[in-house]
């Protein structure tokens, strides 16, 4: 039987970025760190931006939340970024219309918590007014000074644990956090994330000051909230029109120079903020724990043993055993699987990772035993074959399938531990048309 | 192309041809509204002349619906066809694609139809001399010729008993190429008839006919698989096909001997025996000694490997006992000459090497052992083309300079500097105070246990830890190798005891390419192209385990998926794969 050959992988085109590592453990053992994962509604989401770097950048495990693949999403209008260039002000950038956008978010989740429209909009007025932003103006020291002192006062007027948030925060000269904010943010994320993962809501964490203040709890994760500012940044800068009255208030130098363009960057707090996080597959997730060891998965504060892991994501996900087994085997092969769902398949195979080459191969996985039969997750006629195949070959893919084959004594119990991949054969199979009339001479391959 | 039909056919008045020959288009019969395939394009002149016969899909007393619009497929034929002396444009205009109920549609599938009707109507003459006369015999199930064979001979067809034959569905070809003529009881069958009473087997239904045909038509030669050309499992292990060549060759003369190239047995059961025996005598101690080896399955490779490793051994041995002082330069090296061991003796042994290493010599390149001479090697060990010559390096060794290098300031402040980030063991204190090797190890096993402990509980205290030990992740490709669990397979791998309960999917053709016709000796076919398994459109994927059946009974012959959807044929082939490992880290 001849084997089919390999066609090597196609190249992106045009690649942005450089290939750091193939696995986020460092090959020394020297660059060992333990990543955090919390399971959110059976599904798993890295939060702290340095684990969600580094996974993603090193092996492209998982995606973001909010963004196709890479975990980039901003709330910054880059074509406002470009058009203010000259600012330097370091803060994103986003139109008047998107601003207003999100206030009406803070308001409906507001009203939800239980307020009356009164309120609500007492809240927002307060929470929303536009502030000045003298610390981001180097020659301005004193402003600066200002500001801290202005934190911490808020400071001595909250809970223990957010002093340290907030040290933090005005010993980075940054802006100063709003203790309660950040409290909030805590409280309210499981819940959030939850809904964002379930039903990709984009609804994050809707950070209104008031309705936290009730809820003010023992504050864990304040250095995480603190490292995240950055992708969800509290302030931003709102492009407005001119109106004379606002004119006066803005009193910073730099706006008045744009003053002539009838549009001023107004400095205010974001009421509602989207964090982006990075949500691993099943299989993604249980090969940095089990194959790896570089990942732990939390559940509530409660970390989740391997076995734990391999019950959870069978239950979850019934054919998670066989997918698991194709994930790892092509893994350990040194090529990138990511989810097949847009090919109709299981996996496709990048080598490298998704910015560097086109996917190679779109893999449907399947158990079978040791007959090299059972009863197929996707029992496929021929006719639904040729359609995948078509599919699939017309993205410059191949269709492979992909057998796992279980040994005749394997039993149930054997299967409920995840050391059961040590005694799987896998047999891969690549599907291809065989055209009758391309064949027909030895001339016409060549 | 030539005229489709030979401009040698006299166009005889109607009146005047014999009535046999008025090969009347028939109709499929209502109970089995078929949509016939009709052969459309013809590549070479190998077989007989084009058929002036064209068959059309039936439109039959339920012609409404879906029926009609595929009477825009429909093609043209008959004298239109001969007048014009090329193939006819389908003159029903553009393809209808659904019903829209207009009248105006109506009218134009109607005249379409009737147009049909009427080429379908018309008499397609052949001359009776063009025609073979052929008989079709039920009980056999062949077709007999009863006047010599034209050129088809060449690539169909069969002896038997002194006589011409042909399998049913190389007869229907030929039938509707329009270069035979069929009897049964002394009457001629029409194409319907033949297609009913032909077909009508178990080896040959309608499907596996319109595959063959399909493949015809494009100039392939399609012959039955005869699974009895499949090896044993205990032919394969003692690879016997080889074997039987040289030995077919070199002791008895069959009639009909394949040439050592072919891999196809196509010999009757009488022949085979013979040829049997005399490989079990001649093998008859490998017989013994590799019977042994379960046949439930060893892979050939493994089995190989564990055979050269036998012989990696043994010359091991040998090349130690070569003399240590090999590599001095006035002492000749040994040579890489054949020990006087006699190669054709040894070679009789079914698995015995082409060489019998115990007698070749390599030289001894240690790196302690400087090699400067190297004796010119036996040129039987060389490949072809290749030539061998002596080499003694000692007149460049005199010529290098080897004098330690001298660098420069800068090149030594950049050594100095590279080494500040390297440590020796040796400034480890702990190190310092092991005084053994044993104690040493007992302190790399202490610091990795440190380590290891250093790892969350609820990862490294469990029943299940990950696979890799952060301490051992010393490279990247160790990583994948700590990780790499699971096994790969090999298609063959199991299948020979498969092989007692074959399932419904069997090999049908074997399948030779086209342009192989001019070399191309029915009596000695040779290694097939593919092989070919029908199957309908809405069956399922074989099974693994299926699959596995079929390569194995197909061996090193690729094997394709014929999928016949009412005359719309396709072809997939699932081929074994191993994804290469990406270690380009």
């Amino acid at each position: 039987m001849a084997e089919a050959a390999f066609r090597p992988p196609r190249r992106k085109r045009r690649v942005f970025e450089c290939y750091q590592a193939p696995f986020p453990v460092g090959a020394g053992g020297g660059d060992f760190r333990m990543c955090r994962a919390d399971m959110v509604n059976n599904s798993v989401v890295v939060r702290s931006p340095e684990d969600v770097e580094r996974l993603y950048n090193k092996g492209y495990f998982g995606k973001g939340i909010l963004s196709r693949s890479r975990p980039v999403y901003s709330i910054s209008d880059p074509s406002l970024v470009s058009k203010w260039q000259g600012t330097n002000l370091n803060m994103p950038i986003i139109t008047s219309k998107k601003y207003q956008q999100r206030v009406q978010w803070a308001k409906s989740a507001l009203q939800e918590q239980g307020f009356d429209s009164c309120s609500v909009t007492k809240i927002l007025e307060n929470y929303t007014r536009p502030l000045e932003f003298p610390f981001l103006e180097k020659e301005n020291t004193e402003l600066s000074r200002q500001s801290s002192i202005d934190t911490g006062n808020m400071v001595t007027s909250s809970p223990e644990p957010q002093k340290e948030v907030c040290q933090k925060a005005s010993a980075e000269g940054d802006l100063a956090t709003d203790p309660v904010v950040a409290l909030g943010t805590e409280e309210q994320q499981p819940a959030v994330v939850k809904e964002a993962a379930q039903a990709s809501c984009q609804k994050h964490g809707s950070h209104v000051h008031c309705g936290c203040k009730a809820k003010g709890g023992p504050e864990q994760e304040s250095c995480n909230v603190a490292k995240s500012r950055e992708r969800a940044p509290e302030y931003v800068l709102v492009q407005e029109e001119e109106e004379g009255s606002l004119c006066l208030e803005e009193g910073s130098a730099h706006e008045q120079e744009k003053f002539v363009k009838k549009e001023k960057l107004v400095c205010r707090r974001n009421p509602f903020r989207i964090f982006e996080y990075l949500q691993l597959s099943l299989e993604e997730a249980f090969f940095l724990v089990y194959a790896l060891g570089c990942l732990t998965v939390y559940y509530g504060e409660e970390p989740l043993t391997i076995l734990k892991l391999w019950e959870i994501f069978s239950e979850v996900k019934p054919s998670f055993k066989t997918t698991y087994m194709a994930y790892h085997y092509f893994r350990s092969k040194g090529w990138v699987p990511k989810v097949g769902l847009k090919y109709g398949t299981d996996l496709l195979l990048y080598r490298k990772g998704p910015p560097f080459y086109h996917a190679s191969y779109s893999v449907i996985a399947e158990l079978v035993d040791d007959n090299f039969e059972g009863s197929l997750r996707r029992p496929l006629s021929w006719m639904s074959l040729s359609g995948l195949n078509r599919t699939t070959v017309n993205a410059s893919k191949e269709l492979m399938l992909c057998y796992l084959i279980k040994p005749s004594d394997m039993t149930e119990e054997e299967m409920a531990t995840p050391e059961c991949l040590k005694r799987i054969k896998v047999q891969e199979l690549i599907v291809t048309r065989w055209v009758s009339s391309r064949e027909r001479s030895e001339q016409d391959d060549l | 192309m030539s005229a489709p039909v030979s401009s040698s056919a006299v166009l005889e008045p109607a009146s005047r041809a014999q009535p046999s020959l008025r090969l009347r288009c028939c109709l499929p019969h209502p109970a089995q509204p078929w949509l016939w395939d009709p052969p459309q394009r013809r590549h070479g002149s190998l077989e007989a002349t084009w058929p002036s016969l064209r068959r059309t899909s039936a439109p039959g007393a339920n012609c409404h619906g879906p029926h009609q619009l595929f009477a825009q497929f429909l093609y043209v034929g008959g004298s239109e066809r001969l007048r014009r002396n090329r193939a006819p444009r389908r003159s029903c205009g553009q393809k209808e694609f659904a019903p829209d109920g207009s009248a105006e549609q109506d009218e134009r599938l109607r005249l379409c139809l009737e147009e049909q009707w009427r080429q379908l109507a018309e008499e397609r003459v052949e001359r009776p001399e063009n025609l073979v006369k052929a008989v079709w015999k039920p009980e056999q199930g062949i077709v007999e010729l009863e006047s010599p064979a034209g050129k088809f001979w060449h690539t169909m067809g069969f002896s038997e008993r002194g006589k011409q034959c042909l399998l049913p569905e190389e007869a229907l070809y030929l039938l509707e190429c329009g270069s035979l003529q069929l009897f049964y009881k002394d009457v001629p069958m029409s194409v319907q008839e033949a297609y009913e009473i032909l077909l009508s087997q178990e080896a040959m239904s309608l499907l596996h006919y319109q595959v063959f045909s399909h493949l015809k038509q494009l100039g392939y030669i399609v012959l039955r698989f005869n699974p009895s050309t499949v090896l044993s499992s205990c032919e394969r292990q003692l690879n016997l096909e080889s074997r039987c060549k040289s030995s077919g060759k070199h002791h008895h003369k069959r009639r009909r001997s394949s040439s050592p190239g072919s891999r196809e047995k196509k010999h009757k059961v009488s022949e085979d025996l013979p040829k049997a025996e005399g490989t079990c005598e001649k093998g008859g101690h490998d017989c013994g000694e590799l019977s042994c080896v379960p046949l439930d399955e060893k892979p050939l490779s493994e089995q190989l490997k564990e055979l050269d490793t036998g012989n990696g051994e043994e010359q091991s041995v040998t090349s130690n006992s070569v003399p240590l002082d090999t590599g001095r330069k006035n002492v000749p090296g040994p040579s890489w000459s054949l020990g006087t061991g006699d190669q054709k003796a040894s070679s009789t042994g079914t698995h015995a090497p082409r060489w019998d290493f115990t007698t070749i010599f390599l030289p001894n390149v240690a790196p302690d052992q400087p090699c400067i001479h190297l004796p010119s090697p036996d040129n039987k060990l060389l490949p072809e083309n290749v030539p061998g010559r002596e080499v003694d390096a000692a007149s460049w060794c005199r010529r290098v300079n080897q004098k330690q290098e001298k660098l420069l300031q800068k090149e030594r402040e950049q050594q100095e500097k590279e080494s500040k980030y390297k440590s020796s063991i040796n400034f480890d204190r702990e190190v310092r105070c092991c005084i053994n090797w044993q104690e040493y190890k007992a302190l790399l096993r202490w610091r990795s246990q440190q380590r290891v402990w250093r790892q969350p509980p609820h990862l490294w205290g469990q029943a299940v830890t990950p696979l890799l030990q952060p301490e051992e992740a010393t490279s990247f490709a160790a990583v994948r190798q700590q990780i790499s669990v699971l096994q790969p397979s090999h298609i063959l791998d199991g299948a020979s005891r498969l092989q007692e309960d074959l399932e419904s999917i069997k090999i049908d053709f074997n399948v030779y390419q086209a342009d192989a016709v001019a070399k191309f000796k029915k009596t000695n076919p040779g290694k097939p192209y593919v092989r070919m398994c029908v199957q309908s459109f809405d069956e399922q994927v074989p099974s693994l385990r299926a699959l596995k059946q079929v390569t194995y009974q197909s061996g090193d012959v690729p094997v394709v998926f014929a999928l016949a959807d009412h005359g719309e044929i396709a072809f997939y082939s699932l081929k074994e794969f191993k994804l290469p490992v990406d270690a380009n880290y």
